[in-house]
């Protein structure tokens, strides 16, 4: 009876323990994914920033012909 | 019972060989854990345990465009490769640099010569700014002794826009000057790390979740500057030097009400991309960094604290000598050929009369002048969140003479920064209050919470309300039928005063110098923006007036700004049909 339950708590332990590892292996991929997206989004948000740079907003309305110059507002 | 196999003796000889082989071994342990414990201990760790650094971003700095915000400055992660000389051998080299230059499109000599430059060590940079899909190819490549690192890029999308003012961020990451500097607690990222036990291969098989620690990125700043405007000043000051071919010049555009700072340049700048191809002059904010000798442009001040004394009003008369003053230990004072007899307090400003306000000098004596340029904040940093602002120059009191007593009413004897004289000058514009420039707008951290909210800070009173509604009306006559003409707009009725100073040398004031400054608002009676422009230095054959180089340009950045915030024109216009 006792050796029954002490192999019943060693296969619970090997369980828990194996659950554990897998958490943590978890934890760690999530976490190299979120090193890549964190990466990904300051990218993008520097790319953002050039697009909107009015000097960069300014060369693509030069571009397609459309004016945003300062036009004065009293005739 | 007859035992079988071995005898006792033979056994008993076995196992105590064995017994015996087993306290050795327990004694060399022993002595193991007594000599070597420690250096054994430290080269488990070192074995057993990986720290995997987790990157953090510095803070971004944005600012107000309209009714969003745009990027200032920001950091990204570039992919870089890099190889490691020493674990790889004469034969290999070729292969390496062969494949490696295949992926990356350099030169295969010019890799080869990079890793043999730095043969014994064990890192060398193979390309500092790769793609992702390179990145990506050189870990397929699978080499051990060449591998894929990131590094931290500070971006600023605007590049020379506000750049003087923001400052740049070094190679290792750190503020190198201007706001980048002043504000490195609030933008310093803190790097987290993660802590696994490694097994000999270095593969992480468990990781320890209390030794590791998670990244927190730097708080983002959100400034009081507009883009637009800031682009609008930068335009009109870089035109106004190169037009007059000075050595440099200086603007700053205020809001009076609130002391938030709208724009702020100074020309030559450049671009924080390429710090390194930049002079430190070109970097230096001399709009807080550099003080000169205003001129005219303090005189309203001395004025408006003159009768705000009681000892004299815009109306009362004062001889202006015939333009030539000879006070005794005065020295020769004139008004440029202008030979001026009696004129109103009003009348030495708008036609800014020299002698007019050595007059005004003299009633208010060196104790009072000296009160005055300490209460409008001259000679005293103004507290704006940027590094090495200078104090300006004022001479302590026991220095001075009659010489000073006459002429620093009219700005000689005397510095003061560009910030100094805008907030000196939104004080008239304000109801008499002089405030803190303000340069943060607010701060969020990383989360997106705000962690600081700026408010107006009132330094101290320094007029009476009254008083200095009758100053800024009194300038508005400046503009109307003064010095300060070209600053006149369609719209919006403006104030301002000019100033031309002569810049001091070695033994006296140099030939052919001059600083033209011009300080203007706008509209006179709610002001919503001041503009300050400086021009150091012009060539004098071009033109060097604070009239002629400043006050146009002034004008051109006050018409702008105030078509761009919707400010409804306040002056009377005729919009008849047969004109």
């Amino acid at each position: 009876m006792i050796i029954a339950l002490m192999a019943g708590l060693a296969l619970g332990l090997i369980h828990i323990r194996r659950q554990e590892i897998a958490i943590r292996h978890e934890i760690q991929r999530l976490q190299t994914q979120q090193i890549k997206l964190r990466r990904k989004l300051w990218d993008q948000q520097v790319r953002y920033g050039k697009l909107l740079a009015p000097a960069e907003l300014h060369r693509h309305a030069d571009q397609h012909e459309m004016s945003l110059r300062y036009e004065p507002a009293v005739p | 019972m007859k035992q079988s196999g071995p005898g006792r003796w033979w056994f008993e000889i076995v196992f105590g060989l064995v017994i015996l082989a087993m306290l050795a071994l327990c004694v060399r342990l022993a002595f193991l854990i007594r000599t070597n414990q420690s250096e054994a201990i430290q080269m488990t760790r070192r074995q057993q345990k990986m720290v995997i650094p987790l990157p953090a971003r510095r803070g971004n700095i944005f600012a107000k465009a309209r009714s969003n915000y745009v990027l200032l400055a920001g950091s990204k992660q570039i992919p870089g490769c890099y190889g490691d000389p020493s674990i790889m051998s004469d034969s290999q080299l070729d292969d390496v640099a062969i494949k490696v230059s295949e992926v990356l499109g350099i030169d295969p000599r010019v890799l080869q010569d990079k890793i043999v430059a730095r043969r014994d060590k064990g890192f060398v940079w193979l390309s500092k700014d790769i793609s992702a899909e390179q990145a990506q190819a050189i870990r397929d490549l699978k080499l051990r002794s060449v591998k894929v690192n990131h590094l931290w890029r500070r971006e600023y999308p605007n590049a020379e826009l506000a750049s003087t003012m923001m400052g740049f961020c070094r190679s290792d990451g750190v503020g190198g000057g201007g706001l980048e500097l002043s504000q490195e607690k609030l933008l310093l990222a803190s790097h987290g790390r993660r802590v696994v036990r490694a097994d000999a291969r270095r593969r992480p098989i468990w990781p320890l979740l209390n030794e590791s620690k998670l990244p927190k990125d730097g708080n983002n700043i959100y400034l009081t500057l507009d883009a637009v405007i800031q682009g609008y000043l930068q335009d009109a000051l870089a035109e106004s030097v190169e037009r007059y071919e000075a050595k440099w010049g200086t603007g700053i555009v205020v809001n009076p009400q609130t002391g938030d700072i709208l724009a702020m340049t100074s020309f030559p700048n450049f671009d924080p991309n390429e710090f390194n191809n930049s002079t430190p002059s070109s970097r230096t904010n001399k709009a807080i960094c550099l003080p000169y000798e205003p001129g005219s442009a303090v005189k309203p001040i001395f004025a408006a604290a003159a009768v705000d004394y009681g000892l004299i009003d815009y109306a009362t008369q004062v001889f202006c000598e015939n333009g030539e003053y000879r006070a005794h230990r005065g020295g020769r004072i004139t008004d440029h050929g202008k030979k001026y007899g009696y004129l109103s307090l009003e009348d030495v400003l708008v036609l800014s009369s020299n002698i007019g306000m050595a007059k005004v000098g003299e009633l208010l004596g060196d104790e009072r002048q000296y009160e005055i340029l300490g209460r409008f904040g001259f000679g005293q940093q103004t507290g704006i969140e940027l590094p090495a602002e200078s104090r300006g120059i004022i001479r302590p009191l026991v220095k001075w003479d009659g010489y000073s007593l006459r002429r620093v009413p009219f700005g000689q004897e005397m510095s003061a920064t560009t910030v100094q004289l805008a907030m000196a000058f939104s004080s008239l514009a304000n109801g008499g209050l002089l405030l803190k420039p303000q340069l943060i707008d607010h701060v969020t951290d990383s989360k997106g919470r705000v962690i600081f909210q700026s408010k107006r800070e009132v330094v101290k009173r320094v007029l009476t309300t009254s008083t200095a509604a009758q100053s800024v009306a009194v300038l508005a006559q400046v503009v109307e039928r003064g010095t300060g003409a070209k600053c006149q707009m369609e719209g919006w009725t403006s104030f301002g005063k000019t100033g031309t100073a002569q810049i001091p040398g070695i033994g006296g004031y140099t030939e052919g110098a001059y600083v033209g400054t011009f300080i203007g608002g706008a509209p006179v009676n709610d002001t919503k923006l001041m503009c300050i422009i400086s021009i150091y230095w012009p060539d004098r054959s071009k033109g060097y007036y604070g009239s002629v180089v400043a006050a146009p340009y002034v004008r051109e950045v006050l018409e702008k700004a105030l078509t761009y915030m919707e400010v409804p024109p306040d002056k009377k216009m005729d919009f008849s049909l047969n004109q």
